[in-house]
C-alpha cells in the first residue's frame, strides 16, 4: 500500500453540478484512510515516538449506513491524534482542528467538501513534512542493506529481501510503515 | 435548532385504506421499519457508500440507529440497474378495498427512484386480478390506475435510474391523497384536551387555513383535489420534528369556509366530536343484553363501550384493566340507566363509572384509558426542566375541595301497573320514542289494530315501524327511584369553609357511588395547575410530566395542549398535580 496522492483541490462547483470530486466515495475513504496510516508511521519513526492510530475495516459499497458514522469520526480521531502528536513541528497547513465527533440526525452537521479538503491536506502536509514520497515502497533488495548506528531506515508497506540481509547496528532504527 | 414542519392531508378512501394496510418487503436494511410507510415519514439525505451518491455539500447527514427511511432494500442494483433479485413490497389489508391511484414517493433529494416496477392486484381470494408494468421518470410516481375489490397488492422494482442504488421508497399513497405542506399551511392550530375524571368528555378541535394559488377554494364550485372536502371528511395531521413525523392524530371537516379563491379556513373536530350527533339507544343494535335496567345478566364496560362506539359508528381502542367491570346487574333489580342521549355523552358517563378518560391525541381512534392520579405517580413520562420551558409558566392553586358527594339511584321494579306512556298519531313509517324514564314490560298497540310492522326497544325507547296512519299507545310499568346521596370527605384544618362537589349521575349505583366519589375527591386535591410554554416537545395529553416549578416540582397529568403547528410546534400545557417532595 502506497500513498496515493490525496484531492485537496474540491471546490463548490463540484458539488453544486457534481464531479467525480464532489462525491464522497469508498475510494476516498480508503485513500483518506491510507494516507493517514503511512503519515501516522512516518511521524512515528521520526519523531521516535509512537501515535495512537486505531485500525478500523474500510467500507464497502454495501456497507450498512448506521455505521458509516463511527468509522468516519475514528478516521477523523486518527487524524487528530496524529495532527497534535507532530504540533511540536509547527508543520505549515496543520494548524486547524479536525473535527471527529459528528453526530447522527437530520439537523446535526454533516461534512462537506471544504471538510474533506482539510482531512487530506492535513495528512498531506505531515507526509510532505519528511519527504515520504521519496520512501521506497516495497523495494526489492538487490544487495545487502545495513543501517547504521544512529541511522534511520523506512520502507512504505514492505520490504523483499530476495535472500539479502538486512543489518541493524548499534541504535540504527528500522521502519516498515 | 429543532426543525419542525407541519403537513395536513385529505384523502377519505386513501386514510382509511393506508390504516388497513400491512406491509412486507422481501429485502431491506436492518433499519429500515415499514411501518414509516403508514405515516408522513420526510425525506432525507443520508450518507452511503453507493457510488456517486454522497455529495459533499454537507446535506448529507449521518443515519442514527432508527432513522426512519421507509423502504431501503438490502439488495443493491447492478451496473446496469437492474437488480438480480427484484426486492417485492407485499401490502396486505384485512378488508377489501377499491382505488383510483396508487403513488409511490423514491428519494426525492437524490432523485433516485425504481424505473421499472411491476403492480398486481389481488383479489379476496388471493386471485390475480391484474399486473401492470410502469416505468417511472422522477421520484414520485403515480398509477392513475382504478382498481377494484383488492385485498393484496405487490409491487416489484425490477431496477433503479442509477447504477449500484437500493431501492429507496419514502411514502405510499394507497389512493388520492391531497397533501398541504407547510408552504400551503398559513395557520393550523391544534387543542388537546382530556377530562380524567370524565366529568365531560372534551374533543380535540384543528383549525387551520391553506392558501392555494390554482385559485381551487372556491367553495360554491371547489375544483381539484378540493372537490372531495366534504361534511366529516378525514384529515390526517403530521409534525415533521427534527426529521421524525409525529402523527397528531385524525380530524374531521366540520366547516369549510373560503376566504377567496386562493384562502381557505377550515375547522375539524376529532372521532369524539363525531359522536355527538349521533343519539345512542340502548341495546339498539347489541345482540346481547348491554342496557343496565334492562340486562338479565351482568353489563361489562367493554360490552356497553362497544355498543355505543357500534351505533356511534366510531373505531376505538380500550385498556385492559376497564375489562370486566360490571355496570349492570340483573332484571328487576335495576342498578341504574342510561337515558336515550348522544354517543358522547353515554359515553362520558360510562367512563365516569368506571374511572377513565377518552383521547383521540397522537391516534386515528378514540383511545379510552385509566384515569391517573398525579400523588400515585412513581415515575414519569417525561421530565420537564427549566431549560425546556418558556420564561412564563405561571402555577395556580386551585380552590380547596372538602368533599365530593354523588347522587346514586338504585332502580327498583314494584310490579305496579302498567302506565301509558305515549298515546300519539303517527304516520306510515319508522318512528322512535324516547322515554324521559325507564320502563319494563313494554307493549305497544294501534288503532286501528295489525298495523305494526316491526318493534324494536330498549327500556328509554321504542322503535315502531307501521303501514298506516294510526294512533300509537306504548304501555309499560315504571321503575322506583331511591335516589341516595354518598360523600367522601377530607379533613381540612378547623375553620376552612366547606366546599363540596355534588354530581348526579344515573348510571351510578349506591352500591359504587362511595368509591366513585372517593375518586373525586382524590382528583380534585391535585389542586396545582402548571401552564408553560413547550417547543417542539413530544408531551401528549395524558402524559405524566415531572415538571420544575419556581424551586420545586410538580408532578401531574397534562390535560390540555394548545399547540402552532405551522409557526415551529410551538406548545401551551397545563398540567393538574401535586408539589412532588
Amino acid at each position: 500500500m502506497s500513498y496515493v496522492p490525496p484531492i485537496k483541490d474540491r471546490a463548490l462547483s463540484d458539488v453544486t453540478t457534481p464531479t467525480s470530486k464532489g462525491y464522497f466515495n469508498v475510494a476516498d475513504f480508503t485513500r483518506i484512510y491510507g494516507n493517514a496510516k503511512l503519515a501516522s508511521g512516518l511521524a512515528a519513526a521520526m519523531l521516535g515516538t509512537p501515535i495512537a492510530f486505531t485500525v478500523i475495516a474500510v467500507p464497502t459499497t454495501t456497507k450498512n449506513a448506521t455505521t458509516i458514522l463511527a468509522d468516519l469520526n475514528t478516521l477523523l480521531g486518527n487524524i487528530e491524534v496524529l495532527r497534535l502528536a507532530v504540533a511540536g513541528e509547527s508543520i505549515p497547513g496543520t494548524t486547524a482542528e479536525i473535527k471527529d465527533d459528528y453526530v447522527a440526525g437530520p439537523t446535526q452537521p454533516a461534512p462537506d467538501y471544504i471538510n474533506v479538503n482539510l482531512w487530506e491536506s492535513t495528512v498531506d502536509a505531515i507526509w510532505d513534512n519528511w519527504n515520504g514520497d521519496s520512501l521506497e515502497v516495497c523495494p526489492d533488495l538487490a544487495g545487502d542493506v545495513v543501517v547504521g548506528n544512529g541511522e534511520t531506515k523506512i520502507y512504505v508497506d514492505c520490504v523483499n529481501t530476495n535472500g539479502h540481509t538486512i543489518t541493524i547496528n548499534g541504535t540504527g532504527v528500522l521502519y516498515v510503515i | 435548532m429543532t426543525v419542525t414542519s407541519p403537513s395536513i392531508l385529505f384523502g377519505s378512501n386513501a386514510l382509511v385504506i393506508k390504516a388497513d394496510a400491512t406491509f412486507a418487503a422481501s429485502s431491506k436494511q436492518t433499519f429500515s421499519d415499514l411501518d414509516d410507510l403508514k405515516v408522513e415519514t420526510p425525506q432525507q439525505r443520508y450518507a452511503t457508500y453507493e457510488p456517486d451518491f454522497w455529495i459533499l455539500d454537507g446535506n448529507y447527514k449521518f443515519m442514527s440507529a432508527t432513522p426512519h427511511v421507509g423502504l431501503m432494500s438490502l439488495v443493491m442494483s447492478g451496473s446496469d440497474g437492474a437488480f438480480a433479485v427484484p426486492p417485492t413490497l407485499t401490502i396486505t389489508f384485512a378488508s377489501v378495498h377499491s382505488s383510483d391511484d396508487l403513488t409511490l414517493r423514491f428519494a426525492r433529494y437524490s432523485v433516485d427512484y425504481a424505473d421499472d416496477i411491476d403492480v398486481a392486484y389481488y383479489d379476496a381470494s388471493n386471485v390475480l386480478i391484474g399486473t401492470n408494468n410502469y416505468t417511472p421518470a422522477d421520484w414520485d410516481f403515480s398509477t392513475g390506475l382504478a382498481v377494484a375489490d383488492f385485498k393484496k397488492i405487490i409491487i416489484t422494482f425490477n431496477s433503479t435510474n442509477r447504477a449500484y442504488r437500493h431501492l429507496r421508497l419514502v411514502g405510499i399513497d394507497l389512493d388520492t391523497v391531497s397533501r398541504f405542506t407547510s408552504a400551503d399551511i398559513k395557520e393550523a392550530r391544534l387543542v388537546e384536551e382530556i377530562s380524567p375524571l370524565s366529568v365531560e368528555l372534551p374533543s380535540n378541535t384543528l383549525d387551520f387555513t391553506l392558501y392555494s394559488d390554482n385559485g381551487e377554494f372556491n367553495v360554491i364550485s371547489p375544483s381539484g383535489v378540493y372537490a372531495q372536502l366534504t361534511d366529516k371528511a378525514p384529515i390526517d395531521v403530521y409534525e415533521s420534528v427534527d426529521g421524525a413525523s409525529v402523527y397528531m392524530g385524525r380530524f374531521y371537516l366540520s366547516e369549510w369556509k373560503s376566504l377567496s379563491e386562493n384562502v381557505a379556513t377550515f375547522k375539524a373536530t376529532d372521532a369524539i366530536g363525531l359522536l355527538d350527533g349521533i343519539d345512542y339507544l340502548p341495546e339498539g343494535t347489541s345482540s346481547h343484553h348491554v342496557d343496565p335496567i334492562n340486562s338479565y345478566s351482568a353489563v361489562l364496560s367493554e360490552d356497553l363501550i362497544e355498543d355505543i362506539m357500534l351505533q356511534g359508528g366510531t373505531n376505538y381502542t380500550l385498556d385492559a384493566s376497564l375489562e370486566g367491570i360490571t355496570i349492570g346487574a340483573h332484571d328487576l333489580i335495576g342498578e341504574s340507566w342510561l337515558p336515550v342521549a348522544s354517543c358522547r355523552e353515554c359515553l362520558q358517563w360510562v367512563l365516569f363509572r368506571i374511572g377513565a378518560y377518552a383521547t383521540c391525541s397522537r391516534s386515528s381512534v378514540i383511545e379510552i384509558k385509566p384515569i391517573e392520579l398525579a400523588s400515585d405517580l412513581v415515575s414519569f413520562d417525561h421530565t420537564l426542566t427549566n431549560a425546556e420551558k418558556g420564561m412564563e409558566s405561571p402555577v395556580e392553586l386551585k380552590p380547596l375541595v372538602t368533599g365530593a358527594e354523588i347522587t346514586s339511584h338504585d332502580y327498583a321494579f314494584l310490579d305496579i301497573t302498567a302506565e301509558t306512556i305515549v298515546n300519539v298519531n303517527v304516520p306510515v313509517g319508522t318512528h322512535t320514542i324516547v322515554f324521559n324514564e325507564p320502563h319494563v314490560n313494554l307493549s305497544q298497540t294501534t288503532v286501528p289494530g295489525g298495523h305494526v310492522t316491526a318493534v324494536t326497544r330498549g327500556s328509554t325507547w321504542t322503535r315502531v315501524s307501521t303501514d298506516a296512519i294510526v294512533a300509537l299507545t306504548i304501555t309499560g310499568q315504571g321503575w322506583v327511584d331511591s335516589q341516595f346521596i354518598n360523600g367522601f370527605y377530607g379533613s381540612p384544618p378547623a375553620g376552612t369553609p366547606s366546599n363540596v362537589v355534588k354530581i348526579d349521575v344515573t348510571l351510578v349505583p349506591r352500591a359504587s357511588a362511595g368509591v366513585i366519589a372517593q375518586r373525586v375527591y382524590d382528583y380534585l386535591q391535585q389542586r396545582y395547575r402548571q401552564k408553560t410554554k413547550l417547543f417542539a416537545s413530544l408531551v401528549a395529553p395524558g402524559d405524566s410530566v415531572l415538571i420544575d416549578s419556581q424551586g420545586g416540582q410538580i408532578g401531574g397529568i397534562v390535560e390540555k395542549i394548545t399547540t402552532d403547528l405551522a409557526r415551529g410546534m410551538v406548545q401551551d400545557i397545563e398540567v393538574i398535580g401535586v408539589v412532588v417532595p
